[in-house]
């Protein structure tokens, strides 16, 4: 395999120009698409009533936008909330909760951006 | 094996947040739960679609995996080319660890422009997956009718208006398993994104096997079929519970119901979530074709039902295939 | 095995340059006239002759795919087809050229329908010359071999890592036998060397998407690149034309073929096997006293309008020849691209277009006579009457 593969960093807000367009359009280094801000989209938000959450990571596996944050604790994983820079308030984190642990609320809520919002 | 949803979150997501896909789309949903039930590095080939298109917008890509789009309708010759150049470069040793191949496609790309590769590539034998993100119309492209597309669903090729009364056909769609099952692949199955475990144990099962295999995975389309984003993985749900998508596999020649809803729920329960229904609702001509798609809906169960019965028990042909006894 | 001349058809030639090359993958798909190159090595393939990985596909559509696959995961891939194959294979065509995939396909040149016809005339490789893909014309079955094996070198050239045409006339040169001197096994393998892909998809430590989907704001960025890689190969093709003949004391031209043009005030500009027949017309008309001379084109993409109009320029007649033609335009492709690269030139020959050997119409010396007497009187008369004639067309 080519041993000068170079990964390709192009930060969110910088501009490629013809000279320096990568061989064959090829992005290469995995995925960078997370600094695109999904999350303005949303008009409504989730909720996650930690109480009622028993951890079964069936909103983690659906989410179409892997909006859910789950941190592993100890041997076991557990979710935190959700990613506000990305989730589109799609909604169906809510529907497939197996406890109806989730509320969807109008609202974008976009103050917060960098921690994940627990309610 | 069943796969246990709280050990899941182990592996590395094959997709990253920040792909512009519609809120609520299911072809995310899928190609994570596909890409984590393989144990192996996964090579993705993927057709031109929904998808395809707002995951790798340059110079941004979601993709963690490697990746390759090619054109519309050839899908499943370029992995079966990757396939190929597998095989070469390991027996040249340059390569030594497994690689699962998978190829992405629309029904789009795999009942109609694709299915002369998608043929192809299954008949001559390559070690791929090839599954279908089934959301029954070309969707990419404004929703247009295709293969897939059910009797009397509208899309703007098929509408309601004053003398076409949305999508007429003699059959409910193509039946593509039942095509690819002729193929005599090791493996072909229909599988829905809500009922994960039975889809990530066949993909498990598909990539077990050395040759080519075949999922269709419904993905009900927020925009497209017109229902709530929020609604997605409940009406993947009642698709399989009225029947109009039962999961089953034809496992080397064996077809197997894989899950049988104890009561079948009636089909007005799945037809009225969604809006392309909506028409048939509203006149008689419409709970006509109601009947009908009904009527349909049974008679592929019984087919179905019919050839789990013929291939219960049967032996193995010299390729490891169903074989039905002689009939003098 | 050490180097040895056998009497081979120029598609044999081929497949035995593919057989010592030994590419990882090959995926083609069977048209008249290019079948012998496929039946030939498939016999290779049978008898484990070579490690290729064959693929026999459903389409060609789907040999071009399969390539693509096969050129991105990191293996050396090579294809062969024809007029129709290569139509049908036309999208792939730019996808093939835009993601870089050092490709190598042998196309035997053949009409286009309709109306179907299996014989010999550029229609073929004409109708996709703007793809993007370096096209090499040749003149007989040993520059068909030659080519070959130069073409790969090209491809995976790392300033290049373009595909490459390598087009040879249908039935004149492919199904002709002829006296073919093939190199060592071990002396190809040495020059080929082996495959450094610029991407691969089965490399998993960094992983790499291709072919992203591009808006407005990147795609003429992407294509400006494109057109700039394009012409700075043609110093590449040269370099390793160079180097192949000095290596194996071969005479293979990179962008031209010149035959008495020292003094020349009339000559021909042709590509491929129909210019043999233009030489020996050529000749007849030295003996009679006129200054004729004749110029063959190799390198047709990236198109060498400097070397061409150096050659041309201090002619006083040029008659451009050629074996397909625009319908609709004024003039066929190979003058187009002539005049236009040509446009701003004060001193330029007076120039004329000739349609010959449409569909295997056979190209007889008479012919390439009436062309040269044709454009002398052009030049006595001071003007060109019609810009384009056919050639011994009935009626």
């Amino acid at each position: 395999m080519n041993k000068d593969i170079k990964r390709i960093e192009v930060p969110c807000e910088e501009k490629l120009v013809w000279e320096r367009m990568p061989v064959g359009n090829v992005l290469v280094g995995g995925a960078n698409s997370q600094c695109l801000k999904t999350g303005t989209w949303r008009v409504q938000h989730p909720t996650v009533n930690k109480e009622k959450c028993t951890n079964c990571m069936t909103c983690w596996l659906f989410c179409p936008d892997m909006s859910i944050v789950v941190e592993k604790k100890g041997d076991k994983y557990e979710m935190l909330g959700f990613d506000p820079v990305h989730c589109k308030g799609c909604g169906v984190c809510s529907k497939v909760c197996p406890v109806n642990a989730i509320e969807m609320v109008l609202g974008a809520d976009f103050e917060n951006t960098e921690k994940p919002f627990l309610r | 094996m069943a796969f246990k949803l709280t050990e899941l979150p182990k592996k590395e997501l094959p997709i990253s947040p920040g792909h512009r896909v519609c809120a609520g789309c299911p072809e995310p949903m899928i190609i994570k739960q596909a890409i984590l039930a393989s144990k192996e590095p996964v090579v993705v080939g993927e057709a031109t679609g929904c998808f395809e298109v707002s995951s790798c917008i340059f110079p941004y890509t979601s993709w963690n995996v490697n990746w390759y789009h090619n054109a519309f309708e050839n899908a499943a010759a370029i992995v079966s080319g990757m396939e190929a150049a597998y095989k070469a470069l390991s027996k040249r040793g340059k390569i030594t660890e497994p690689i699962n191949f998978i190829a992405f496609g629309g029904d789009g790309g795999t009942y109609d422009i694709g299915f002369q590769a998608l043929s192809g590539a299954m008949e001559r034998g390559h070690r791929m997956l090839y599954i279908c993100m089934d959301n029954q119309a070309y969707m990419n492209t404004g929703i247009q009718r295709s293969g897939a597309t059910p009797l009397g669903a509208w899309t703007t090729t098929c509408h309601v208006g004053k003398v076409r009364p949305g999508n007429v056909r003699a059959s409910l769609r193509k039946d593509i398993v039942a095509i690819m099952a002729a193929h005599d692949i090791a493996y072909a199955a229909q599988a829905s994104l809500s009922h994960w475990n039975d889809f990530m144990r066949k993909v498990e099962k598909a990539l077990s096997y050395d040759g080519p295999s075949f999922i269709t995975v419904l993905a009900p389309c927020p925009r497209g079929w017109r229902f709530p984003a929020s609604e997605t993985v409940n009406i993947a749900k009642l698709a399989v519970e009225t029947g109009f998508w039962p999961l089953y596999e034809v496992d080397n020649g064996q077809w197997n119901v894989t899950f049988k809803p104890r009561t079948l729920k009636p089909l007005e329960d799945f037809l009225k979530t969604q809006g392309r229904y909506a028409h048939l609702f509203k006149s008689d001509e419409g709970k006509e074709v109601i009947e009908h798609i009904k009527e349909l809906v049974q008679y592929k169960l019984n087919y179905i039902n019919h050839m789990a019965e013929a291939t219960k028990g049967c032996e193995m042909n010299i390729f490891g295939r169903c074989a039905l006894p002689d009939i003098d | 095995m050490a180097r040895k001349s056998v009497a081979l058809t120029g598609d044999y030639a081929v497949a035995e340059a593919m057989r010592q090359i030994d590419p990882d993958v090959v995926a083609v798909y069977p048209i008249t006239p290019q079948t012998l190159i496929v039946e030939k090595f498939g016999e290779f393939v049978a008898d484990g002759i070579v490690h290729t990985e064959f693929v026999p596909v459903e389409s060609e559509h789907s040999a071009l795919s399969a390539c693509c696959g096969a050129s991105a995961a990191g293996a050396r891939t090579m294809t062969c087809t024809s007029s129709q194959g290569l139509a049908l294979m036309h999208e792939i065509l730019y996808i093939a050229a835009g993601n870089r995939h050092p490709i190598v396909m042998i196309d035997v040149n053949r009409a286009l329908s309709a109306p179907i016809n299996i014989h010999g005339d550029h229609s073929d490789t004409m109708g996709s010359r703007d793809a993007g893909w370096i096209h090499l014309y040749c003149f007989n079955g040993q520059e068909a071999y030659d080519s070959t094996i130069i073409a790969t070198r090209i491809a995976e050239n790392s300033s290049v890592y373009l595909p490459v045409l390598v087009g040879l006339d249908a039935f004149n040169i492919s199904h002709n036998t002829e006296r073919i001197e093939l190199l060592d096994d071990q002396e190809v393998k040495d020059f080929v060397g082996e495959f450094n892909p610029p991407y691969s998809l089965l490399d998993l430590k960094y992983p790499v998407s291709v072919g992203a989907y591009f808006l407005p704001d990147y795609y003429m960025e992407a294509r400006r690149n494109l057109q700039e890689t394009i012409q700075n190969s043609k110093k590449v093709i040269v370099e390793i034309h160079e180097e192949y003949n000095k290596k194996f004391g071969r005479n293979v031209p990179a962008i031209m073929e010149t035959y008495k043009i020292e003094d020349a005030e009339y000559a021909i500009l042709a590509m491929s096997s129909i210019t043999g027949v233009a030489m020996l017309a050529a000749d007849e008309l030295r003996a009679k006293g006129i200054k004729a001379g004749v110029i063959r084109l190799r390198l047709f993409r990236p198109f060498p309008a400097e070397e061409l109009y150096e050659a041309i320029s201090n002619l006083k007649g040029l008659a451009v020849v050629e074996r397909a033609d625009a319908y609709g335009a004024s003039c066929g492709p190979l003058f187009s691209e002539l005049s236009g690269a040509c446009a701003n030139k004060k001193k330029m020959p007076l120039m004329a277009n000739y349609i010959i050997g449409l569909g295997g119409r056979d190209v007889k010396i008479k012919n390439m006579i009436s062309v040269f007497e044709d454009i002398v009187d052009n030049v006595e008369k001071g003007e060109v009457k019609s810009l384009r004639q056919y050639v011994d067309v009935k009626g």
